[in-house]
């Protein structure tokens, strides 16, 4: 994605996400020198903060106070960043955004404890937040996420899954953690119980339409634009939405066959990507982000007016947009 | 209450984990998550030795409990290689069974309990990372930090709900369980979990196993002298900590 791009977008909240971002070097800091460096090394690869900045424009349509609010936006990075470290794990993920994985540089059990170590933070920093409902938003969704992971795991290499199995998958693997988002960062500032309701379904349909726009990057950008080797999620067996639209055309299901039968040679294996990224599966992944993009849209419109609004719109379209 | 009630005691509480952990995937690849019944009895000596035990105590156990299934369940994926889909779904067991204990307490409303044993939690993996970094410990820090992870939750939760006079015996016991555990399966040769990763302890077994010897011998002298604790739970204790005793482990192998 383009950072530069993004970042302007949220230039409105750019104090406050300085103070997030010293925030979290705060919580990663640990008596343990190699956790340190583990989390440093996280922290320092960078990411979009997308969940924080939900966090933050949602809090807007509240009582807004950074102070109270950074209680909330700290954790939901902190909890994103812990299942990304354990994903490496589970993927024997060498890299990503171009730098080695936890696991790569240390090993896996040193990737657990880093990623036990940050879920721990997240929830000393949430529970700052007295609302027990929030509280409970939030272990539903750690719950959810994890069971997103496991039917991954589950449905990998599976063809016979349905879109509609892909869609709760990604339901639990995406949506929901950027749904809490917004709806975290609602209730915390005390936002009427209307407008928490649309910024959660917002959240929720911008993450689903934010998933199929990384499935279908995954396939379409190049290692450098991804910082990971294109076509990953298809070399680990997960089936993804294009895939899933691509899987019956001539060109790809022999291939797709062969792949999973683990008897594809590599030239193959380019082969199947080139032939997926011209089929109509890639047009129809689009088509179905767009809708989501747009429930999040008519969301965004029911919404009080406020400078946030605008930016939710903004934003919600250029993360369903991007290029990579 | 004898040891028949006591053992059902555990039984009861071992069965209500279980049920709090129930994901078909999971049981399928991963098997029941573990519950150390040795760690489960030492937690439960307020409720066996008498004391005023409601729904919150009896829950927050049980939160307690996942929480050490979970830590258990990522010390159960290989430094390397973790590539099979039972490994995968153990890296993910652990996180299921953290949010469940989150989950249990959010919806007791313990919120400061959950901020404390967030605490303990991001204080074990600091202490358990003491045994793959590269800096020198001595053996007094190691073994201290051998009981931090064994035993700080339990700690936090007896504090908690005021049952400081119970800690001392709690934290003795299942340091010795793990010292002896980890003894008996260094002498066997088998993998051990602090023992395989740390020089100062591998070449200070004797020194370990005189320690293991004179937190044995202290303990059951103040479990034996204790004006706290009823006759039966003594007896339970005893027979715990001598029914493992390191010989015993040795023999039976």
């Amino acid at each position: 994605m383009d950072k530069m791009k993004l970042k302007l977008l949220y230039s409105d909240l750019k104090s406050d996400l300085e103070v997030i971002e010293k925030e979290l070097a705060v919580a990663v800091n640990s008596s343990s020198h190699l956790l340190n460096e583990a989390s440093l090394h996280l922290l320092l690869a960078g990411g979009k903060r997308i969940r924080p900045v939900f966090v933050l424009l949602a809090a807007k349509f509240g009582n807004y106070s950074i102070e109270s609010i950074k209680n909330v936006a700290v954790p939901v990075e902190l909890i994103h960043m812990a299942s990304l470290v354990h994903d490496d794990v589970i993927d024997d993920a060498e890299t990503r955004r171009g730098r080695e994985t936890v696991k790569a540089q240390w090993n896996n059990r040193v990737a657990m404890y880093t990623g036990d170590f940050l879920f721990a933070k997240a929830m000393e920093y949430i529970t700052e937040v007295q609302n027990t409902y929030a509280h409970e938003v939030l272990s539903h969704t750690m719950i959810e996420l994890c069971i997103g992971e496991i039917i991954q795991v589950e449905d990998k290499r599976f063809l016979d899954q349905t879109v509609r199995d892909y869609l709760r998958r990604i339901k639990r693997k995406t949506a929901i953690l950027i749904s809490a988002s917004c709806e975290l960062g609602a209730i915390a500032s005390g936002t009427d119980a209307k407008t928490v309701r649309h910024l959660k379904l917002f959240g929720y349909y911008v993450g689903m339409s934010f998933q199929i726009i990384d499935d279908i990057l995954d396939i379409v950008s190049t290692d450098e634009q991804l910082g990971k080797p294109a076509g990953s999620d298809l070399l680990q067996g997960n089936i993804t939405l294009p895939v899933l639209y691509a899987k019956n055309e001539p060109a790809v299901a022999p291939l797709l066959h062969a792949m999973f039968n683990g008897t594809i040679s590599s030239d193959d294996q380019q082969n199947l990507l080139k032939e997926i990224r011209k089929s109509e599966g890639i047009t129809k992944a689009k088509q179905l982000s767009n809708l989501y993009l747009q429930k999040a849209l008519n969301e965004v419109k029911q919404l009080p007016a406020n400078s946030a609004k605008k930016s939710l719109q903004n934003i919600a379209l250029f993360m369903s947009k991007r290029k990579f | 209450m004898n040891e028949t009630m006591i053992t059902q005691q555990v039984n009861q509480f071992k069965s209500d984990i279980l049920m709090q952990t129930r994901q078909s995937t999971l049981l399928n690849y991963t098997g029941t998550p573990i519950i150390d019944e040795e760690r489960l009895f030492f937690t439960l000596l307020p409720l066996l030795n008498g004391e005023d035990w409601d729904k919150s105590e009896r829950i927050s156990v049980i939160a307690i409990s996942l929480i050490f299934s979970a830590l258990a369940a990522h010390d159960l994926v290989k430094e390397q290689n973790a590539t099979s889909r039972e490994q995968q779904l153990q890296v993910l067991a652990g996180d299921y069974y953290s949010g469940k204990y989150y989950q249990l307490l959010a919806k007791d409303k313990k919120i400061d309990l959950i901020q404390q044993l967030s605490e303990c939690v991001a204080s074990i993996t600091e202490h358990k990372t003491r045994f793959y970094d590269q800096q020198n410990y001595t053996f007094e820090q190691l073994v201290g930090s051998i009981q931090l992870i064994e035993s700080k939750p339990i700690e936090q939760f007896m504090e908690y709900y005021s049952f400081h006079d119970y800690v001392f015996f709690m934290k003795e016991a299942l340091l010795l369980a793990s010292l002896k555990k980890e003894i008996a399966a260094y002498e066997r040769m088998e993998a051990t979990f602090y023992i395989d990763k740390s020089t100062v302890l591998k070449t200070n077994v004797n020194l370990l196993q005189t320690e293991i010897k004179k937190i044995e011998n202290s303990l059951i002298q103040d479990v034996r002298s204790s004006e706290l604790l009823k006759e039966h739970v003594k007896h339970a204790i005893v027979e715990r900590v001598t029914k493992c005793s390191l010989e015993t482990q040795l023999r039976e192998g």
